[in-house]
């Protein structure tokens, strides 16, 4: 009885500032002080249908916010893309040479993948954190922790939950929940790269693979793969709509 | 011998009881009216809703999946979603079955889908314009576009003000205003001069957002071979446009969605305000629904003054001025001041708006000639683009109306529709499977997912080096839009390949029952999984009205029937039992039961035969005033029934045959009884009635 006593002082939830410093470190460690590109896989299953699988190249540039995302393959969707600028994203469809405004929540290419799933880590700056408990996730012991987005900030959801590894830090599970609190989608990152970056003279740490089930329609699933990353400085052309047009001429 | 005599005897008793027997005849053709024009009308609205369901799209059959998980709707339901109909895989096949069946005169292939149109709100389209005319080095354009989108700026920057008052969010509202600042200041002109994309760029994040969404535009599409559809369905009636000739790509939207959906919305509401009040005979007065309209109308006055460039603004802005005697204000002002219309000036200000505003907007968010980028999801789920050109409008006959939106279904040719669809060819499926085995990896469900991918506890982090690949990536060029899709195809595709419905013209339209049997019949002996159904069942929704109007309609008659046929009954029995006295003296001077019974079942027989002539006649003559006045259609769903705004009934021998063989065999049934009970009366008994 004495020894559950001491334990159980010994133990206390993270405060609120500590909450905010394990987010902090996710969103560093996957934060370059310079520039990004990344050539991913999308897969695609849904029920009823035939699955879907996208190659494309992803560029960031985190000191903007600006993202480009370039589908590669299959050849009939090679060209299509999307810019992030300014908080805005927009989508690129050559087969119509036009542009369009998107929301956050857009599936990426029509997959389970959004904005957020390839874009650089805001969630401290985004959201305030909650601690729930300390769990098992498989063999590994995590921090459960609850999101709420700050006011003011377009997110594609309002709140979440998030399991990171008590012993790396790195996000192992997250799940996203509408207004309403009903859960949207469960995602899974089972294991993390890093790679050192030149411009941040440390290592930048990103998904190995993303695991995305949606929770709404049960039984559709996206896998995201991070095949290469390139950590090098890239055009600053790279992030306007001329070169994502400039793909189709 | 005792017919000839049973037949004078009993023209003589209709002539000595003449009152009684034009009572029961005028019952007995009152009963005839009834009959005769309730299967006049049944027939003539079953005639109409065939033709006008089947001439529009459906055909007397159509030919579908067997093993499609929804029921074929082909003119829509009232759902969003696309039913899942399945597929017809190969049209040759089925055109070659449906060759070899008599009753089939035409084979029109079809598919239902949906997309919609890329859009953006008003700032967008301006950018849009403006990005063009500085990449076609158009400077003249682009700096009355780059003017126009400063006038917006500037009507937009009071609108801050408001918002302020709504929102928390003080740092968006000061970028926003801070914006609003920028693209209005003196200096804004030069700096787009300087860098005029980047600043295009800016405007598109920065300017655009702050515009109300633009108009979102589904359209479902039916995917023909829009030669053979628009040659085979009479309905149909090209009202702007051109139909795409086969190998040509196009589309042919409805006039009356068009004018619902992609006419500017102030001339839309413009226009319906105007028809309320000269067709309906409502009053705008100063309060109440039509006066609520005018002045949400009036606020949607961006919807005009965001179109309007600054030179035709400042020609317009004293004629406007003029018409509200002179008021003060900017254009703004002026432009709601004009909406706000009333009962008195509605007319002049209507005249006005068509006259001088309307030729110098968009009055049409699309018009026919465009280019429309539509986007659908395709069967195997990705996002499919593809530019089609608007080819024309089109209107089914009979089917417009003001209250709903009628005629729903954008023609699209067949090969565009395939494209939308997106069924993934053998090359791509192939593709496909490269691209997955290019990665590897696992499938992992959705059951076990933590302990598949955290049962181990392996390690999560790893380092990795620099990929190699990108040089590749970024020297990469997918070629031209405009080299991908062709505006034509080989007419040949129209013949074979993907279809998802198939309408099926029949030789004669009223075998539908015949020509379904004989073309299912060869499609199971060819071994196609296709089944066939008959156009009400085919239509959907307006199918299912079909039946359910029919049915209505039927009890009506059935019960009108009824009821006559009870006080024919009644009438005859009280005339046969008030005659028992006659009887028996018959009897009592040797005449037979059956003789008796034949001659009350003769004098009721010419009864009836002349009452149902005269009663034929009235109802022909009925029938056919309804039929050069016409039954008006009240509602437009009874619009698509009648097949237009009236329902012009006809007559012929059937319903007259019908109705003079029910009558006179209802007044035999009915008399048979009290006569056998009559005839049955001892003479005795019956003469003693009399005393």
């Amino acid at each position: 009885m004495l020894a559950l006593f001491i334990a159980t002082l010994a133990w206390a939830a993270p405060s609120s500032d500590e909450l905010v410093g394990m987010l902090k470190v996710v969103d560093d460690r996957q934060q370059n002080n310079g520039d990004w590109r990344s050539l991913v896989y999308i897969e695609q299953k849904e029920k009823d249908k035939s699955d879907l699988a996208y190659q494309a190249a992803i560029y960031r540039r985190d000191a903007d916010d600006k993202l480009v995302i370039l589908f590669l393959k299959p050849q009939a969707e090679a060209g299509k893309g999307y810019l992030r600028a300014d908080s805005n994203l927009f989508m690129f469809d050559p087969t119509v040479g036009k542009w369009e405004r998107r929301t956050e929540r857009e599936r990426i290419g029509g997959t389970g993948s959004q904005r957020q799933d390839f874009d650089q880590s805001r969630l401290a700056d985004e959201y305030a954190p909650t601690f729930v408990a300390e769990e098992k996730l498989g063999q590994y012991t995590v921090n459960r922790i609850k999101l709420a987005v700050k006011a003011g900030i377009d997110v594609a959801y309002p709140v979440v939950e998030l399991w990171l590894d008590k012993a790396t830090g790195n996000v192992l599970k997250r799940q996203d929940f509408a207004e309403s609190g009903r859960l949207m989608r469960t995602t899974y990152y089972p294991a993390w790269n890093k790679l050192y970056s030149e411009s941040k003279k440390a290592e930048v740490y990103f998904p190995k693979e993303v695991w995305i089930y949606d929770e709404v329609e049960k039984g559709n699933q996206t896998k995201v793969v991070i095949q290469e990353v390139d950590l090098k400085p890239l055009d600053p052309n790279i992030f306007t709509k001329a070169w994502l047009e400039s793909k189709s001429r | 011998m005792s017919l000839a005599l049973a037949l004078r005897l009993a023209l003589g008793n209709v002539r000595a009881y003449a009152v009684k027997n034009l009572i029961v005849g005028s019952i007995l053709a009152f009963g005839t009216l009834f009959v005769v024009t309730g299967a006049a009308l049944l027939n003539s609205l079953d005639r109409a809703m065939q033709a006008s369901v089947t001439n529009a799209i459906t055909g007397e059959l159509q030919v579908y999946a067997k093993d499609a998980r929804d029921p074929l709707s082909v003119m829509g339901d009232m759902g969003m979603t696309v039913a899942d109909i399945g597929e017809i895989e190969d049209l040759a096949e089925l055109r070659d079955v449906a060759a070899s069946v008599a009753e089939v005169a035409e084979v029109i292939p079809m598919g239902i889908g949906q997309s919609t149109v890329f859009g953006g709100n008003d700032i967008d389209i301006v950018l849009g314009e403006l990005r063009g005319a500085v990449n076609a080095g158009d400077t003249a354009k682009a700096a009355a576009l780059l003017d126009r989108a400063r006038r917006i700026a500037s009507d937009l920057a009071p609108e801050m003000d408001n918002i302020e008052e709504l929102t928390s969010d003080t740092a968006k509202l000061a970028d926003d205003r801070a914006t609003l600042a920028r693209v209005t200041s003196d200096t804004f002109s030069g700096e787009f001069a300087a860098s005029p994309i980047p600043t295009i760029d800016w405007m598109d994040s920065h300017l655009a957002p702050l515009a109300t969404d633009g108009k979102m535009i589904y359209l479902r599409l039916v995917g023909a071979d829009l030669d053979a559809f628009t040659r085979s369905f009479t309905k149909f009636e090209l009202v702007e446009g051109a139909i795409p000739m086969r190998g040509e790509r196009g589309l042919l939207i409805p006039e009356s969605y068009y004018q619902l959906w992609m006419k500017n919305t102030v001339a839309r509401e413009l226009d319906q305000i105007r028809d309320e009040v000269r067709l309906d005979g409502e009053t705008i007065g100063i309060t109440g629904v039509l006066f609520d309209r005018v002045q949400r109308n009036s606020r949607q006055y961006r919807r005009i003054l965001y179109q309007l460039d600054p030179a035709v603004a400042d020609a317009l802005e004293p004629k406007i001025r003029a018409q509200l005697g002179g008021i003060e204000g900017d254009m703004a002002t002026l432009l709601k001041a004009f909406l706000a219309v009333t009962d008195e000036n509605l007319e002049s200000r209507y005249a006005f708006f068509y006259k001088e505003i309307a030729p110098n907007i968009r009055l049409y968010d699309i018009k026919v000639g465009d280019m429309l980028p539509l986007r659908a999801f395709t069967k195997s789920g990705y996002l499919k683009s593809l530019n089609v050109r608007f080819a024309g409008i089109y209107r089914t006959k009979g089917y417009a109306g003001r209250e709903m939106m009628t005629d729903a279904n954008t023609l699209i040719d067949l090969v565009s529709f395939r494209d939308l669809y997106g069924k993934m060819t053998d090359s791509q499926r192939a593709e496909l499977a490269d691209i997955k085995a290019s990665v590897g990896g696992r499938d992992v469900g959705a059951e076990n997912v933590e302990d598949a991918l955290f049962g181990g506890g392996s390690g999560i982090e790893s380092t990795v080096t620099s990929g190699d690949g990108f040089a590749a990536i970024d020297a990469l060029s997918f070629g031209a839009i405009d080299a991908r899709v062709s505006d034509t195809y080989p007419p040949e595709q129209l013949d074979s390949g993907l279809a998802l419905n198939v309408a099926i013209r029949l030789r004669d339209p009223s075998r539908v029952p015949e020509g379904q049997a004989a073309l299912q019949a060869a499609i199971d002996k060819a071994g196609l999984p296709l089944q066939v159904v008959e156009w009400r069942t085919a239509a959907g929704m307006i199918g299912q009205l079909v039946s359910v109007v029919q049915v209505v309609m039927a009890i009506a008659v059935g019960v009108m029937f009824l009821v006559s046929m009870v006080i024919i009954n009644n009438a005859l029995v009280m005339a046969t039992m008030e005659r028992t006295a006659e009887i028996g003296t018959m009897r009592a001077v040797g005449a037979r039961k059956s003789f008796v019974v034949a001659l009350l079942v003769l004098e009721t027989l010419l009864v009836a035969i002349a009452a149902a002539l005269v009663g034929s006649a009235g109802a022909a003559a009925l029938v056919g005033w309804l039929g050069g006045v016409g039954i008006p259609a009240g509602i437009d769903m009874f619009s698509i029934l009648f097949g237009g705004p009236f329902l012009y009934p006809s007559i012929g021998f059937a319903e007259v045959g019908l109705g003079v063989g029910l009558v006179c065999a209802v007044s035999v049934l009915a008399t048979l009884y009290p006569a056998i009970l009559a005839a049955g009366v001892p003479p005795v008994v019956a003469l003693q009635s009399k005393e």
